[in-house]
């Protein structure tokens, strides 16, 4: 029987925009330039997330975070992407999510070049398969904006690695810097969860896994539409990770409900009070469609064929959603279900595994 | 009940799976300290392959497989599978097992 390229997980390409590389800290601390922040990390360790919740509460192996394997190089990220047939990723560092929910600012700007250095230097690789984000230290805008412009131009830099948290709202104006930097450059901006931080008292890990990321994601989602964002910056592209997908009818319909019901409201966000715009130039649920890319990772998709087949038209699954694995986390989507499901169709699977990717990284 | 040799003992390294294809059924062989127990090879959560649990890949053991209670883990999420009755509690329903045993010439044989 012959395969066509479009229907068997081995022979179609298939990029995963968000795979999890691992750093340790002897490698982090060869790039690291400061002195006392090498003691301090080669003594404390990286610093910690303030996060309740780690995955290894809820299972029965000991490191949820490496459940498949840890690539910390070139050679493991090249052997852990053949094992998932996938050809292309998007490296993303568990250490830019725990980063992005600790402490210690001057210590993470450190960690962060360090990182950005060892991407550019030793990970990287386009021949190979392998492109990466710059991790933004983005409690710091201005230094933000040093490394975009210190490490965009490496070829296999292909966008800006931020991270949605529980007190980021990357929807105020002093963000703005940056996106002036990342729409200059073409660079998308990737969003992927850090730490848990939005609810007290949840009773389980489940509770927090299953809905604090989305959560989070979706503040910022709003905070970004409402606040101008895209009327500023209209050709910004942001690349939600790990978010989830199946919030997006709910938040795209209720977000235009709620903004014909208070249009007014908008006006006295920053941006759009320094612009004198009195009101959003389109509806919230066009900027959710245009400018916002959802990864696939944890796809969710409800058993019941035609409730699965509604869910991916309401979401424009095959405009707007890009392949993700979330490897090695214990949490893997592997790319097969979209060569199992009979309801994503052949133009869908090929947009989904490679083509939706290959315009928001420009690969 | 038909039988079929599925090789030397040898080619089953213990506390790891082989997966083997029977008349294009899908079985993942485990050898438990020198027994054996199979089970189909498809994991109910996302029909992905079981026969990875135990082996060792990229600095982590995946899934896990317990010689003691005679269950494996799936490699991928977890699930956790009694390789004698197949059932796994949180999804309360059970996969196939086939028996498994070793003839005179130390070759592990099928039954199905
Ligand atoms: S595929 Fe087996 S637990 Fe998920």
């Amino acid at each position: 029987m012959s395969v066509s390229s479009e229907t068997s997980v081995e022979d179609a390409v298939i990029c995963d925009a968000d795979f999890h590389n691992t750093v340790e800290i002897e490698t982090l601390l060869e790039y690291v330039e400061d002195a006392r922040v090498e003691r301090k990390v080669r003594t404390f360790g990286v610093p910690r997330q303030s996060s309740p919740w780690s995955p290894n509460y809820a299972r029965k192996v000991e490191d949820g975070f490496h459940a498949l394997g840890r690539a910390r190089n070139r050679e493991e990220i090249v052997e852990a992407k053949a094992s998932m047939s996938v050809d292309t990723v998007v490296v993303n560092p568990n250490l830019g999510s725990t980063l992005s929910a600790s402490q210690w600012d001057v210590v993470k700007t450190e960690l962060v070049r360090a990182y950005n250095t060892f991407l550019i230097e030793e990970l990287a690789d386009p021949s190979a398969g392998i492109y990466g984000t710059v991790l933004l230290p983005q409690w710091d805008v201005e230094e933000s904006v040093r490394e975009v412009r210190r490490c965009a131009s490496h070829d296999g830099v292909v966008g800006a690695q931020g991270y949605y948290t529980g007190t980021v709202r990357f929807g105020e104006s002093p963000f703005d810097a940056l996106f002036d930097e990342l729409t200059a450059r073409d660079l998308p901006l990737a969003l992927h969860g850090g730490g848990y931080s939005l609810f007290d008292r949840l009773q389980t890990y489940n509770e927090a896994v299953t809905f604090e990321w989305p959560s989070m994601a979706i503040v910022n989602v709003l905070n970004m539409i409402f606040s101008g964002v895209f009327d500023a910056y209209p050709t910004l592209t942001v690349l939600l990770q790990e978010a989830g997908v199946n919030w997006i009818p709910f938040v795209a319909n209720r977000a235009d409900e709620m903004y014909q019901t208070g249009p007014d409201d908008v006006q006295f966000t920053e941006r759009l009070f320094e612009r004198d715009q009195t009101y959003l130039e389109r509806l919230p649920s066009e900027y959710l469609f245009r400018n916002f890319y959802y990864t696939t990772q944890p796809i969710a998709l409800p058993n019941e064929g035609r409730h699965a087949e509604a869910m991916l038209e309401m979401c424009d699954a095959e405009n707007t959603f890009v392949f993700s694995s979330d490897w090695p986390h214990s949490t893997t989507d592997l790319p097969t279900w979209l060569f199992e499901n009979p309801k994503v169709s052949e133009r869908m699977r090929r947009k989904i595994c490679h083509e939706n990717a290959a315009e928001v990284f420009g690969l | 009940m038909p039988t079929v040799v599925l090789g030397s003992s040898e080619e089953f390294p213990e506390g790891e799976g082989v997966p083997v294809s029977v008349d294009g059924t899908e079985i993942a062989v485990f050898n438990l300290g020198g027994t054996f127990r199979a089970i189909l090879n498809n994991c109910p959560h996302k029909n992905l392959p079981l026969d990875p649990a135990g082996s060792h890949q990229l600095g982590a053991v995946l899934g896990a497989v317990d010689e003691e209670r005679c269950t494996i883990q799936c490699p991928w999420h977890n699930l956790e599978f009694d390789l004698e009755s197949g059932h796994n509690p949180v999804l309360d329903r059970a996969l196939p097992t086939f028996d498994v045993t070793t003839n005179d010439a130390d070759e592990v044989v099928l039954e199905y």
